[in-house]
C-alpha cells in the first residue's frame, strides 16, 4: 500500500471532496499564498481558486461567517492556524456553532468543519503548543475528532466534511510529517466510531492523535514485561465509543488512558470516570491517566522535555498495578 | 414626492400594529407569569423591521437579536408559532428549546435571534459570503443596537464584509441604550455609522420612527448592495419605549422620559397621523387593519396557551443530525 | 508508642514457631512483664512476656497457626494509635524469612493471611467481585498487589485451608451429616466438638487416635532420621555398685546439710567428666564426614517430662566439682520439668546419659543424640548373685549400655571406654587424680 504523509493525506481529502461537492470552500489565514503554515493547503487554490481564501486576522469573523455560510447553504471549512486561536472565537463555537440546530429546534443543520492544528512542537511556547481537545467533551452540540495517522486523517476529515453537524478537527502539527499506508480510492471513517488497533488481555490503553504513538512504545515497553495490553484508538473524542471502551474493560479488567493534553480535567478523566460508574467491578486495577502537567507548556528545551509523554514512565506505573 | 400603493400602506400598518399587539401580548402573559424566562419588547420600533423587510424576499436572510420579535414578524413568520415558542411549547418554531431570545424562522430567512450581543454580525456577513458565493439575487441583513457595535465582532464582520465586497446590509438601530447605559457615555462616536467609514463603507442615517424614511433609506441600501459595490451601513435612530427587559425597573431615566417619546415621537402613531392628514387611508380603513392584526394575536395567544410543553423524552431531539 | 510483637528467635535452628495460646484478647491493657503468649518450637515451649504496656492492638497470628521466626505476631500501642503503617508492612517482612519446613511436622497453615482480619480489606473491584462469587473470605486471602491490595488473581490462587480436624471427629461429622466447615473456627475439630452438637452420649468407639504435637513430631522425626542412618552398636557391661554405694552413703549426709542432691547420675557424669577427656573420640560430634573434637564435655542429661524427652546439657563439667555437678544437673532437670530452660541449654550437647533405672531396666539400647556419637545409659541396682574368688556371694550389680556409633568409633575404643567406666565404678578412688 502506498505510504504518503498526513498533510498529504488531509490535502487529498480536501481535493477530492471539494471535486464532488462544489458548496465546500475553505478560509483561513495564510492558507492560499503560503498553503498552509505547514503546507497542509499546498496546491488547493490552483485547483479551486476563489473557493480557498485567506482572511483578515479575524477569528471570529472567520468561524462566525463559516456559521452563516453554512446556514444559507455552502459547506465551509475554517482552518484556525494554531487550535489554541480557538479561544479568540469562542463564542462562535461555544455559544452559535453548538447551539444554532438546537435551540433552534432543528429547523437547520450546520455542515461545517473547523480545522485546528495542535499540540506541541518545538520550544513553540505557552500560546503555540495547546491540545484543547478536553474543552469540547463538555461542550454539547459539537463533534470533535482526532485522527493519529495519515489513513485516519484523509478518512475523519472526508466524514467531517460529508457531515451535516459541525465538526470540530484536531491534527497534530508533529503528525502532518508523518507517513503512514492509505489506500487508493475512497477512504471513510466512520464519526463517533473507536478502532482497536491491538487486541489484548492484561489492560485497555486508550489514547488518540498523536498520544498514539507513545501508547505503542509503551506497549512494547510492557511486553518485554510480560504484559499484554490492548490499544484503542479513539479517533472521535465527541462523541466517543463507550461501547467500545466498555467491551474492552470488561475483558481485560484495567484501563489507562495517554493523551498528550494536560491531565487534569482531560479527556482521560471522562472516559475514567465513565468506566468506573459502568464497570467498576470488573476492574482489577486503578484506572491511570497519563497525560501532562497542569502548567502552561514551557519554552526552554530541558522543560519541555520534562513536558512529553514517557513511554517507559508510563510503562512503569502501569506493571507497578498489574505486578 | 413618492407615491406609495395602497397595498403597501396597509402593509406598513399591519405589519407595525401586529409586531405592536404581539408584545403588549407578550407583556401581559409574561407579568402574568406564563412566559418563563426573559423578554425583551420591541414598543417603539416597530418602523424599523417594517420599513426594511417590506423590501425582503423570503429568501433575502435577516439575523436578529435578543429583542427580535419584531423582526420575526415583519419577516413574515408566523405569529402562532412564534408566540408558542416564546411560551416553551413544543408548537413553537424552536419547538420550545430556543424561547425569546432564539426565536427563529429559517423557512422565511429569518436566521435566528441571537441571544449574545453582537453575536449575529459574522453569522450574516457568512450568509452574504454564501450567496455571493452562490451568485444568488439575495441580500443578507444583520439588526444590531448601539450597544452590540462596540463589540470585536462588529470590527471583524464589517472589515472582512468591506473587504470582500458582501452583500450585506448592517442595519443599526440606535434606541439610545445599551441595557442601562446611555450610549453616548460608553461609544466612541455620536453616529455609530460614521464608524462605517472607517470600513470604506457607504452609509445612511434615517428616523427609525418613521417607517417611510426607514423604507426610501433601505432601499438606496439595497440599491447599492445589489450593484455588486458592497456592503451598506444604516443608522436608523430611534428610542427604546420599553426597558431593557420585562420587569426592568428602570432606574436610569426617568418615566416622564418615556411618556414624552411615547407621545411625540411613537412610530404608529405618527403614521396614523400623516396617513390620515394625506388622505392616504382612512379611519376605517385603519381601524380594520388594527382589528384584523388584533384577532390574530388574540388567536396565536390562544394557540400558545393550548399548545403542549414538549415531553422530557424530547430533551435529545434535534442535537445532531 | 507502638511495639511490634515479633516470633521470637529461641535458638539457633529455630526457624518457626507455633502460637500455641494468647493469655490476653484484643483490646486488653497489658502491663510490662505480662505473659502474653506462649510458643512452641520443636524443642520447647515458651512462654513470652511483654516487654511494654499498652493495648493489645491487635493479633494477626492466633491460637494454633505455625509462622516464620521475626514474623509479625502482633501490636501493642497506645489506644488511638496509627498502627496502619505496621499492619501495612506485614506481608513485606513474613514473605522475607523461608521457613525451613520439616515436611508434616507443622501443623499445617499454608502462608498465612496476616492481612488485617477486622480492618477494611483492601481489594480490587474486580477481586471483590470475584471473591463474592466462589464464596471466599476477603480476609483469608493473601494479598500480593501494590498497598498490599488483594487483586483478582489472588482470589483464583487461593486454595481453601484445610479444616483440622481428628479423624473421629470428620467420621463422626459424616455418620451425623455435619458440615465441619459449619463449626469450624480454627482450631481442630475434636471429637467432643461434635459431640457438643449433639447433646447426646456418644456411641463407645473402639479407637482414640490423638494428633501429636510438635514436639512429638520432631523427636520422631529424628530419631527415625538417626536409627537409619546411624550404624549403632550397643555395649553392654556390669558394674558392681558396692563401693560407689558406699561413697554416696559417706558423702550424701554433708552434700544433702549443703542443700544439694547426691545421686549416682551425678557420680557417673563426674568419672565420665573425666573419661570423655581421655577419649576424645566419643566426646565428639560427626557429621557429613567432618569430625568435630570438643574441648569442652557438654554433658546431655535425658529427662522425661509430660510431652516427652528433653536432653539439656550442663556445660563445660570437665571443669566442675562434683558439688557443682550436682547443683546444675538438678537445676537443669527443675527447669526442664516446669518448661523454663533456655535454648541454650538444649544446645552445644557433646555426650548424653540417659538412667531408666528406676523402672527396673537390666539393659537397654539407647539411640543416639545426633550429632553426638555415643549415649550412656543406666540401669536399675539389683542384687545379684557374683563370683568372687571362686565364691558366691550378693553384690549389687547395675548395669551399663553404651551405644556407640560405628561410623566413627570402633568397638575397641567403645569397650575399653566402658570398661574403664566400671572399673572407675567399682574402685571410686580412682576418681582421685
Amino acid at each position: 500500500m502506498r505510504q504518503i504523509t498526513f498533510s498529504q493525506a488531509t490535502l487529498e481529502a480536501m481535493a477530492e471532496e471539494m471535486r464532488r461537492d462544489e458548496n465546500i470552500f475553505v478560509m483561513g489565514e495564510d492558507i492560499v499564498r503560503q498553503g498552509g503554515i505547514f503546507g497542509q493547503f499546498k496546491g488547493l487554490p490552483d485547483e479551486f481558486g476563489d473557493r480557498v481564501m485567506d482572511t483578515p486576522i479575524s477569528e471570529t469573523a472567520i468561524i462566525g461567517s463559516c456559521i452563516g455560510a453554512a446556514l444559507a447553504g455552502a459547506r465551509p471549512v475554517a482552518d484556525m492556524h494554531f487550535a489554541d486561536f480557538m479561544g479568540v472565537a469562542m463564542d462562535e463555537v461555544f455559544n452559535q456553532m453548538a447551539k444554532i440546530r438546537y435551540m433552534f429546534g432543528g429547523q437547520t443543520t450546520l455542515p461545517m468543519v473547523v480545522r485546528a492544528p495542535d499540540g506541541l512542537s518545538i520550544s513553540a511556547a505557552a500560546q503555540h503548543s495547546q491540545s484543547i481537545e478536553a474543552w469540547f467533551m463538555n461542550i454539547p452540540g459539537l463533534t470533535v475528532v482526532a485522527p493519529s495517522n495519515p489513513a485516519d486523517a484523509k478518512g475523519l476529515l472526508i466524514a467531517a466534511l460529508r457531515d451535516d453537524n459541525p465538526v470540530i478537527y484536531f491534527e497534530n502539527k508533529i503528525l502532518y510529517r508523518e507517513k503512514g499506508p492509505v489506500p487508493e480510492g475512497e477512504v471513510f471513517v466512520p464519526i463517533g466510531k473507536a478502532n482497536i488497533v491491538k487486541e489484548g488481555k492484561d489492560i485497555t490503553i486508550i489514547s488518540y492523535s498523536i498520544g498514539m504513538k507513545t501508547a505503542y512504545e509503551t506497549v512494547k515497553l510492557l511486553e518485554n514485561d510480560g504484559i499484554d495490553a490492548e490499544i484503542i484508538d479513539l479517533r472521535t473524542l465527541v462523541p466517543y465509543d463507550k461501547d467500545t471502551i466498555l467491551e474492552s474493560v470488561k475483558k481485560t479488567h484495567r484501563l489507562a488512558i495517554i493523551h498528550e493534553a494536560v491531565k487534569q480535567g482531560g479527556v482521560g478523566s471522562e472516559i475514567a470516570a465513565f468506566a468506573a460508574e459502568e464497570a467498576i467491578e470488573y476492574l482489577d486495577a486503578p484506572i491511570l491517566r497519563f497525560g501532562a502537567p497542569f502548567t502552561p507548556v514551557p519554552f526552554s528545551p530541558p522543560l519541555e522535555n520534562e513536558y512529553r509523554m514517557k513511554p517507559n514512565k508510563i510503562a512503569e506505573a502501569i506493571s507497578k498495578v498489574i505486578k | 414626492m413618492t407615491v406609495y400603493s395602497k397595498e403597501l400602506l396597509e402593509k406598513f400598518y399591519y405589519t407595525m400594529v401586529k409586531i405592536r399587539k404581539f408584545e403588549e401580548t407578550v407583556e401581559k402573559y409574561f407579568l402574568d407569569g406564563q412566559i418563563p424566562g426573559f423578554v425583551h419588547l420591541y414598543i417603539g420600533e416597530e418602523a424599523i423591521a417594517t420599513g426594511v423587510c417590506a423590501s425582503l424576499k423570503n429568501d433575502d436572510y435577516i439575523q436578529s437579536t435578543h429583542r427580535g420579535h419584531g423582526h420575526t414578524i415583519a419577516k413574515g413568520a408566523d405569529v402562532n408559532r412564534a408566540m408558542a415558542e416564546i411560551f416553551g411549547k413544543k408548537t413553537g418554531f424552536c419547538k420550545g428549546k430556543g424561547g425569546s431570545m432564539h426565536i427563529a424562522d429559517f423557512s422565511v430567512g429569518m436566521l435566528g435571534a441571537n441571544g449574545v450581543v453582537g453575536g449575529g454580525f459574522n453569522i450574516a456577513t457568512g450568509a452574504a459570503l454564501a450567496i455571493k458565493k452562490q451568485k444568488r439575487d439575495n441580500v443578507s441583513v444583520v439588526f444590531f443596537g448601539d450597544g452590540a457595535s462596540n463589540r470585536g465582532t462588529f470590527h471583524e464582520a464589517l472589515n472582512m464584509a468591506s473587504v470582500w465586497k458582501l452583500p450585506i446590509i448592517f442595519v443599526c438601530e440606535n434606541n439610545e441604550w445599551a441595557s442601562t447605559t446611555p450610549y453616548r457615555t460608553t461609544t466612541s462616536v455620536e453616529d455609530i455609522s460614521k464608524r462605517a467609514a472607517g470600513y470604506s463603507m457607504e452609509s445612511k442615517i434615517v428616523d427609525g420612527n418613521d417607517v417611510f424614511d426607514v423604507y426610501e433609506g433601505f432601499k438606496e441600501a439595497l440599491a447599492h448592495v445589489k450593484a455588486g459595490n458592497g456592503p451598506f451601513f444604516l443608522e436608523a435612530k430611534t428610542y427604546r419605549i420599553k426597558g431593557h427587559f420585562v420587569g426592568d425597573p428602570e432606574l436610569y431615566r426617568t418615566k416622564e422620559e418615556v411618556q414624552k417619546v411615547y407621545d411625540e415621537n411613537n412610530p404608529i402613531t405618527r403614521f396614523e397621523n400623516k396617513v390620515l392628514k394625506e388622505n392616504l387611508l382612512s379611519e376605517t380603513e385603519l381601524k380594520e387593519i388594527s382589528s384584523k392584526a388584533e384577532t390574530e394575536i388574540k388567536e396565536a395567544l390562544k394557540f400558545a396557551q393550548d399548545s403542549e410543553f414538549p415531553e422530557p423524552s424530547e430533551m435529545y431531539d434535534d442535537l445532531y443530525v | 508508642m507502638a511495639r511490634e510483637l515479633v516470633m521470637p528467635k529461641l535458638g539457633l535452628t529455630m526457624t518457626q514457631g507455633t502460637v500455641i495460646k494468647w493469655f490476653f484478647n484484643e483490646g486488653d491493657r497489658v502491663n510490662q512483664g505480662d505473659i502474653l503468649y506462649e510458643v512452641e518450637t520443636d524443642k520447647l515451649t515458651n512462654q513470652i512476656a511483654a516487654d511494654t504496656g499498652g493495648i493489645l492492638r491487635k493479633i494477626l497470628v492466633h491460637k494454633g497457626e505455625t509462622v516464620p521466626v521475626k514474623s509479625l505476631l502482633g501490636v501493642i500501642a497506645d489506644e488511638n494509635e496509627d498502627i496502619s503503617n505496621i499492619l501495612g508492612e506485614v506481608k513485606k517482612t513474613n514473605d522475607e524469612i523461608e521457613p525451613k519446613v520439616v515436611e508434616e511436622a507443622v501443623s499445617g497453615t499454608e502462608k498465612v493471611s496476616t492481612a488485617n482480619k477486622t480492618d477494611y480489606i483492601l481489594a480490587t473491584p474486580y477481586a471483590k467481585k470475584l471473591a463474592g462469587e466462589k464464596n471466599i473470605e476477603l480476609s483469608k486471602i493473601a494479598p500480593t498487589g501494590y498497598k498490599g491490595v488483594v487483586l483478582a488473581k489472588d482470589v483464583e490462587q487461593y486454595k481453601e485451608a484445610k479444616i483440622k480436624a481428628t479423624p473421629t471427629a470428620r467420621i463422626m461429622a459424616e455418620q451425623k451429616g455435619i458440615e465441619l466447615s459449619d463449626i469450624y473456627t480454627g482450631t481442630r475439630i475434636r471429637k467432643s466438638d461434635i459431640l457438643a452438637l449433639e447433646e447426646k452420649q456418644p456411641a463407645e468407639d473402639s479407637i482414640e487416635v490423638e494428633e501429636t504435637g510438635t514436639m512429638r513430631k520432631i523427636i520422631a522425626q529424628r530419631l527415625k532420621t538417626t536409627w537409619a542412618g546411624t550404624p549403632m552398636v550397643t555395649f553392654n557391661i556390669e558394674a558392681d555398685m558396692t563401693e560407689l554405694i558406699a561413697l554416696r552413703e559417706k558423702l550424701k549426709p554433708i552434700y544433702n546439710s549443703e542443700g544439694l542432691k547426691l545421686t549416682y547420675n551425678h557420680i557417673i557424669m563426674k568419672i565420665l567428666s573425666k573419661l570423655l577427656i581421655k577419649y576424645r573420640y566419643l566426646n565428639a560430634s560427626f557429621e557429613d564426614d567432618t569430625i568435630i573434637y570438643h574441648n569442652n564435655v557438654n554433658l546431655g542429661v535425658a529427662v522425661d517430662v509430660e510431652r516427652g524427652l528433653i536432653v539439656p546439657n550442663v556445660k563445660a563439667i570437665e571443669k566442675m566439682t562434683l558439688r557443682e555437678i550436682s547443683s546444675e544437673t538438678e537445676k537443669l532437670i527443675e527447669n526442664a520439668r516446669t518448661n523454663q530452660l533456655s535454648p541454650d541449654d538444649l544446645i552445644g550437647g557433646t555426650f548424653t546419659i540417659t538412667n531408666i533405672g528406676m523402672f527396673g531396666m537390666e539393659s537397654f539400647t539407647p539411640i543416639i543424640n545426633k550429632p553426638e556419637v555415643a549415649i550412656l545409659g543406666i540401669n536399675t541396682i539389683a542384687d545379684k548373685p557374683v563370683v568372687i574368688n571362686k565364691e558366691i556371694t550378693i553384690r549389687p550389680m547395675m548395669n551399663l549400655s553404651l551405644t556407640t556409633d560405628h561410623s566413627l568409633i570402633d568397638g575397641v575404643l567403645s569397650a575399653k571406654f566402658i570398661r574403664e567406666i566400671k572399673q572407675i565404678i567399682e574402685n571410686p578412688y580412682l576418681l582421685i587424680d
